[in-house]
């Protein structure tokens, strides 16, 4: 690609970030800044261990060992927002990563392949002691954390996690706890061996921060910090229950923003902080009836990753005066769950189907916009299921839109506006109907 | 082509016929399973005919529905077939979880198909050479064996379970008998009669299947080859469910003589050890540490191992990969892998694989260059 090229995608790439509405979610930038520049991850005689580690992997432990954690799959997102994806994926592509696998793991090998630069954005992800992941949410991250171990030649730690799915064939329930964890359904009862499985690979888990670390486990701190961490997640749980109030006061354009503190930080006192102001904003907003548009006419569920480099995408429903109202795969749980006017036929066929569906209900929306990137499999498998699912269940229309989650160049804007356009109009026809208020 | 060699071939060209015929006139119940890891033995011991659900080469219409097009075409022929009735002479299907595409099979299977009524999930650890990874298993393969049961209404004894372990190490054993045919230079048997044996025996029953193998051992076994010297390599493959690839191989003038297939030598390389006295346990042993799938945790050592050992004894001057587009545990262990066997000094393709296109022009130019190479 030619530098001209280049730089022009780069313009386009910061057209399309995303516009938060509310006051507490403007601070998010600056937390992110900070918690890239922490010295004592860069200071080797700070004494402190960096682990590069999975997105639902358990952070308190490492916040009790005092590990500094960094998420490969967050610094995709910060490369897709903040810089050049294409240095990284190129590299990727050059070592033999094609382009139909994961997005996020190209621009992590790229980044490694290239000697962790240092001017890569927010100075790169530090250099770990440690690489660990679980086997929850997707398969491909074993694949990817074990080449990383191989490359970084630095001990890797895969914690499994025994994904059931439901008994039989009728449509799964799942539990408020379910839905907090994307509706990922961890052993089941007549499989307790498999319930065993996941506990021993948290011990191992355990384990394996004490040996890299050299000092035991302080399960005094690791009590206080998962009070903390459960605390913050409580706050959260809140936030999500006042969005379900019309109009919502706070959608996904604002909720992906906020997600940083709660994901990567959840036992600290700045997450604590930060959510419970966002909370007392989400609060005040949802009191005074003050909507992210003054006149809510469709409400959405976004389902899958956002594409990262192009964030906008979420605020251009609100030009429409719609609202992205709430997104299933980072914990849309609320504190309530079920809707007393209308309960679906069955939750649909597995977890994360069933999230979609049950958010729609939950969350009074109208349709569903549901991404497809197409490097990522376990996400995007129960796509069209859940498109399926919500029509014949709901009657609810949804819009698979398509691209990879950090690779610009797999965006095709004018096809993709004049989709959602059209699909504008079925939902605005569906919200005039919209049965479940009655 | 013998008499016994075009059976193999008939029930690979015609599986699904052949299948049906089979079963009205034997009267035996068919399961259908995916991959390599389902510890088939106990379907086997349930008065069950295993065979592998595979999806060939065609179109996906049906499927379109359920599955985009970032899913393998493996996968996706093989729910179009389901969909499209292909697979309603099945009375139970087993589905482990090898991979998230496999694991949605059973998703899909449980909640869109009317039949069978027994459709069973199989939970597989990823971390398979691991002490933890043995309770789970034995868990699960405890599990299967109690769920089949209750279906059927019938204790599935021990003894049952160790016949069944007979019956397929019997199989295993004369599977590697024929595969050691292409020790010799040149080869008593081609890399595509080879790979047919070995396919049908996922396909048909094991105790037919394994006196057809003797009746070809007895045939082949101490003549002299027919077959003229050719360069040599060995085929890693992602599912490879017919014979296209081999053929095309030797087309281009080259003898396939080992492979890294789960149709192929990873299925049948490792014994159950049958002087266990807990059949579960032997079974749960042998199905982690078996040769390895991508998909499993610290499997490239093996998968190295394997393939270069195979190279070496079989002398084959290279490796061709034929992976599946999309197939993930495959594409992330590929670059290091080539890498490491190139380092040894054998030669390597890289073929990307697609079931719902044959194998084209342009695939069969690159294995005639690569041929070429490997003669100079």
């Amino acid at each position: 690609m030619s530098e001209k090229n280049k730089d022009q995608e780069i313009k386009q790439a910061n057209r399309m970030r995303g516009k938060k509405h509310l006051k507490t979610t403007q601070e998010i930038s600056q937390i992110v800044k900070d918690y890239y520049a922490q010295r004592d991850a860069r200071d080797k005689s700070s004494g402190h261990k960096v682990a590069w580690c999975g997105i639902a992997v358990p952070k308190q432990p490492m916040q009790a060992m005092g590990v500094i954690a960094y998420y490969p799959e967050q610094y995709g997102t910060v490369v897709a927002t903040r810089g050049d994806p294409f240095r990284f994926l190129r590299r990727a592509e050059e070592f033999g990563l094609t382009r139909e696998m994961c997005g996020y793991a190209r621009i992590t090998t790229g980044y490694i392949l290239e000697g962790l630069p240092e001017d890569a954005p927010l100075g790169g992800m530090p250099r770990p002691d440690m690489l660990i992941v679980t086997t929850a949410v997707c398969d491909t991250r074993v694949k990817w954390w074990e080449l990383m171990g191989e490359l970084l030649n630095v001990p890797v730690y895969i914690m499994e996690v025994p994904e059931m799915p439901p008994i039989g064939r009728k449509g799964a329930t799942i539990s408020g706890g379910d839905m907090e964890t994307a509706g990922i359904q961890i052993g089941r009862k007549d499989a307790p061996h498999t319930t065993a499985f996941a506990g021993m690979n948290y011990a191992g888990y355990i384990k394996f921060l004490e040996e890299v670390c050299q000092k035991p486990m302080d399960h005094k701190r690791l009590i206080e910090i998962n009070k903390s961490a459960a605390r913050v997640s409580k706050i959260r749980r809140e936030i999500n229950e006042y969005r379900k109030s019309i109009p919502t006061p706070m959608g996904s354009a604002d909720a992906f923003a906020s997600m940083f503190p709660g994901m990567y930080m959840p036992g600290t006192p700045l997450a604590d902080d930060f959510y419970t102001r966002l909370r007392a904003e989400v609060k005040e907003r949802m009191e005074k009836r003050i909507g992210i548009v003054p006149e809510e006419k469709f409400r959405l569920v976004w389902s899958g990753i956002p594409f990262w480099y192009n964030m906008g995408l979420i605020n251009y429903f609100e030009e429409r005066n719609g609202v992205v109202v709430i997104d299933t795969a980072y914990g849309c749980a609320a504190q309530t769950s079920g809707h007393p006017h209308r309960e679906p036929k069955k939750w649909g066929m597995n977890g994360m189907v069933a999230s979609v569906v049950k958010a729609v209900v939950d969350y009074n929306c109208d349709g569903a916009i549901l991404s497809y990137t197409p490097t990522c499999r376990a996400l995007y498998v129960n796509q069209l299921e859940t498109q399926n699912t919500l029509m014949e269940e709901l009657g609810v229309p949804s819009l698979l839109l398509e691209s990879d989650m950090v690779d610009p160049s797999s965006f095709n804007e004018a096809q993709t506006m004049s989709r959602i356009d059209a699909f504008i109009e079925v939902v605005e026809e569906k919200a005039k109907r919209r049965e479940w208020l009655k | 082509m013998n008499d016994v060699m075009s059976r193999f071939k008939e029930v690979v060209e015609n599986r699904h016929d052949w299948i049906r015929s089979y079963k009205a006139e034997s009267g035996r119940k068919i399961a259908g399973y995916f991959c390599d890891y389902l510890p088939e033995e106990v379907l086997w011991a349930g008065g069950l005919v295993p065979v592998r659900i595979t999806g060939g080469r065609g179109n996906v219409v049906a499927a379109d529905r359920y599955l985009q097009s970032n899913v393998c075409s493996f996968a996706r022929r093989c729910f179009d077939q389901a969909l499209n009735g292909v697979y309603d002479y099945l009375d139970a299907v087993a589905i482990p979880h090898t991979c998230d595409v496999i694991t949605k099979m059973y998703d899909l299977w449980a909640y869109r198909m009317p039949t069978p009524e027994f459709v069973h999930y199989f939970w597989l650890p990823h971390k398979v050479f691991t002490k933890d990874a043995v309770t789970v298993m034995l868990g699960e393969v405890k599990r299967l064996r109690s769920s089949l049961a209750s279906h059927l209404g019938a204790e599935i004894s021990d003894d049952a379970l160790k016949e069944a372990i007979a019956v397929y190490n019997r199989s295993r054993n004369l599977l590697r008998k024929v595969y050691e045919l292409r020790r010799s230079s040149p080869p008593l048997l081609s890399g595509e009669d080879a790979f047919a044996v070995s396919l049908s025996s996922v396909l048909m029953p094991k105790d037919l299947h394994s006196q057809w193998v003797e009746e070809l051992l007895k045939e082949l076994e101490g003549k002299p080859s027919p077959l003229a010297d050719r360069p040599r390599v060995a085929v890693a493959a992602s599912a490879l469910d017919d014979l296209e690839i081999m053929r095309a191989v030797e087309e281009a003038g080259a003898w396939v003589v080992a492979d890294d297939v789960c149709t192929g030598s990873r299925y049948f390389f490792d014994r159950v050890d049958e002087s266990e006295p807990d059949p579960v346990k032997s079974l749960t042993r042998r199905y982690l540490e078996k040769l390895p799938c991508p998909r499993s945790v610290d499997s490239l050592t093996p998968r190295y191992d394997h393939l270069l050992g195979q190279a070496r004894e079989y002398q084959a001057g290279g490796v061709i990969f034929y992976i599946l587009r999309c197939c993930d545990a495959h594409l992330f262990q590929y670059p290091l892998l080539k890498d490491r066997l190139e380092k040894e000094g054998l030669r390597t393709l890289y073929l990307q694989g697609d079931q719902t296109v044959g194998v084209n022009e342009q695939i069969i130019n690159r294995i005639k260059a690569f041929t070429e190479m490997l003669s100079t």
